[in-house]
């Protein structure tokens, strides 16, 4: 690797932990983990002990509603925040590159994301006192949480980058993640049109959760759930670049 | 050093910049001086790349903005006008990230921190969260941010707005030392500011420059006016009369009461004569007596609010 090529990953490296330790620096992070937590762990454990179960598969068909106000609260400040404060005209008349700043911002969620999915390893734990566990769909369903959530933060991301204001950059998260996510669910397949459900079933992001989460890594999956974070994270760097904000 | 040719930016149709040219010297401090609205910020903010111009030029150092923003951005330091700092960190933290991502060695960030916190006066408030600073504690973190990492020009909008007045003489004082070494333009509208610090001023109102040059310069473009000041004792119409009477007089006016019967009134010669001898014969064959006379130039303000009605 030459040199200039290092201090282009040093410096997203640089500002990745900015981004991280500017969640932990607020009260709000911890908060947003503990309800996340909570709010995981109840609805699952709720359950568990009844159906006696040693499988996660509950757990990974409630993550995704949970992520879909868990992705929009970590993004909706990395953008508005910095325009609020003034701080984006900081940031962008560094010498950096837009794609520097966005890829920053998207990893330094990422991390938190990671973070939080870390600390749900109590469940786990607790399926092995109850029985053999298989572990392909708990790797798999967290690998899948990985990729669900980096889609859901690179679209956050993207909205964010569009207004000062974190509670629209939030709402508006939450709905166009909605919409990704149920557009290949069944409930809604059945109302649509013939011709458009094979393309509305690939576009869905729960499609590709709920295939990865049964432990069977497609390659078809990656590639989709790649394609989206990139495409949303090139829109980003596009408003960015062309300070396309209000 | 900085080279603006022909520079025009249009929001939709609303001009902001209308075609505007100059340049500055190395070492030169410039005063950017206009309304609210006239353009200041967005020249700045197109130097600093922040912007894009929708014509024209800025060229630093010879290398167009952009072309190769990369290097420009380099050499200069920028104070936005609204100070940005991230509230949720330490002083220390702030300035130690800003040293980091100005990509400056390992095994010289802590001295480049020393030295910017000790020329903006900043140890007292370094282990600080920066949204407990005070207003001019904020703005000096901003500068620390600017110079951080030794660039040779600074940019600097409006740097001491909504400070009280000691802290302006500070952060003018601070902008002084700094300007030894480097190129500055900066913006205000204070114009005390820019007769005490500047080299060189620019006046631009509507997106258009409207006068250049030093502070003495432009008082002097503007006619070389100046008003004369006397005090008198006697009754107000009767001494105006007189006085309207003299030769060499544009205009006499009244202006203030001290008590009964003392009035000021500002008289405005024709250009180049001197009528304090002729005003105190006339004043003394009256009868009257003077308590106060004086001349004074027109003042930067007057020339500001002359060219940017």
């Amino acid at each position: 690797m030459n040199n200039i090529d290092k201090k282009y990953l040093k410096t997203i490296y640089i500002l990745f932990k900015k981004e991280l330790m500017g969640y932990f620096n607020s009260p709000i992070a911890y908060i947003f983990i503990g309800v996340f937590l909570i709010v995981g762990n109840w609805l699952f454990f709720k359950n568990f002990y009844i159906i006696g179960q040693a499988s996660m598969r509950a757990y990974f068909e409630l993550l995704p509603w949970i992520f879909l106000f868990l992705a929009p609260a970590i993004t909706m400040r990395l953008w508005a925040e910095e325009k609020k404060n003034g701080t984006i005209e900081f940031l962008l008349t560094l010498p950096l590159t837009d794609w520097q700043i966005v890829l920053s911002k998207f990893f330094g969620g990422l991390a938190f994301l990671f973070i939080s999915l870390l600390l749900t390893i109590t469940i786990p734990i607790s399926l092995v006192s109850i029985g053999n566990v298989d572990w392909g769909p708990v790797i798999g369903g967290y690998l899948g949480a990985l990729f669900l959530g980096g889609a859901y933060l690179a679209l956050g991301l993207f909205i964010s980058s569009l207004t000062k204001n974190q509670i629209i950059a939030f709402i508006l998260a939450l709905v166009t993640s909605f919409i990704a996510f149920i557009i290949g669910a069944n409930f809604v397949l059945i109302g649509a049109p013939q011709f458009l459900v094979p393309i509305m079933s690939f576009m869905g992001l729960g499609t590709h959760f709920y295939n990865i989460a049964r432990g069977v890594l497609d390659s078809k999956d990656i590639i989709y759930y790649l394609s989206f974070i990139f495409v949303f994270l090139y829109l980003n760097a596009r408003v960015i670049e062309t300070r396309g904000w209000k | 050093m900085i080279e603006i040719s022909n520079l025009t930016k249009k929001f939709g149709t609303n001009v902001v910049l209308d075609d505007i040219s100059f340049s500055v010297k190395k070492g030169e401090i410039l005063g950017f001086l206009g309304p609210n609205g006239a353009g200041k910020t967005t020249t700045m903010k197109i130097i600093t790349s922040f912007w894009t111009p929708t014509k024209g030029t800025v060229k630093i150092d010879g290398v167009d903005v952009m072309v190769d923003s990369m290097a420009t951005r380099k050499k200069i330091g920028y104070l936005p006008e609204t100070v940005p700092l991230y509230d949720d960190m330490r002083v220390y933290e702030y300035l130690k990230f800003v040293a980091e991502i100005r990509g400056i060695d390992k095994g010289r960030i802590k001295e480049r921190m020393a030295s910017v916190v000790g020329s903006c006066g900043l140890k007292q408030v370094i282990r600080k969260p920066i949204e407990e600073l005070s207003k001019g504690f904020r703005q000096r973190v901003g500068l620390a941010q600017a110079i951080m990492h030794e660039p040779d020009i600074l940019i600097l909008d409006e740097p001491t707005t909504g400070l009280d007045p000691n802290q302006i003489a500070e952060i003018r004082d601070l902008i002084k030392k700094i300007g030894k070494e480097k190129t500055i333009i900066f913006s205000t509208h204070i114009l005390s500011e820019v007769s005490a610090t500047c080299d060189r001023a620019i006046i631009i109102n509507n997106g258009k420059i409207v006068a250049e040059g030093s502070p003495g310069n432009l008082v002097k473009q503007a006619g070389g006016k100046e008003i004369v000041y006397i005090k008198v004792r006697g009754p107000r119409d009767v001494v105006l009369e007189k006085l309207k009477e003299m030769e060499n007089i544009e205009s006499v006016e009244y202006k203030d009461k001290e008590a009964e019967n003392i009035f000021g009134f500002n008289i405005v010669p024709k250009a180049g004569v001197d009528i304090r001898e002729h005003l105190s014969m006339k004043v003394v064959k009256n009868n009257w007596n003077i308590y106060e006379l004086y001349r004074e130039s027109v003042s930067l303000e007057d020339v500001f609010m002359d060219l940017t009605k």
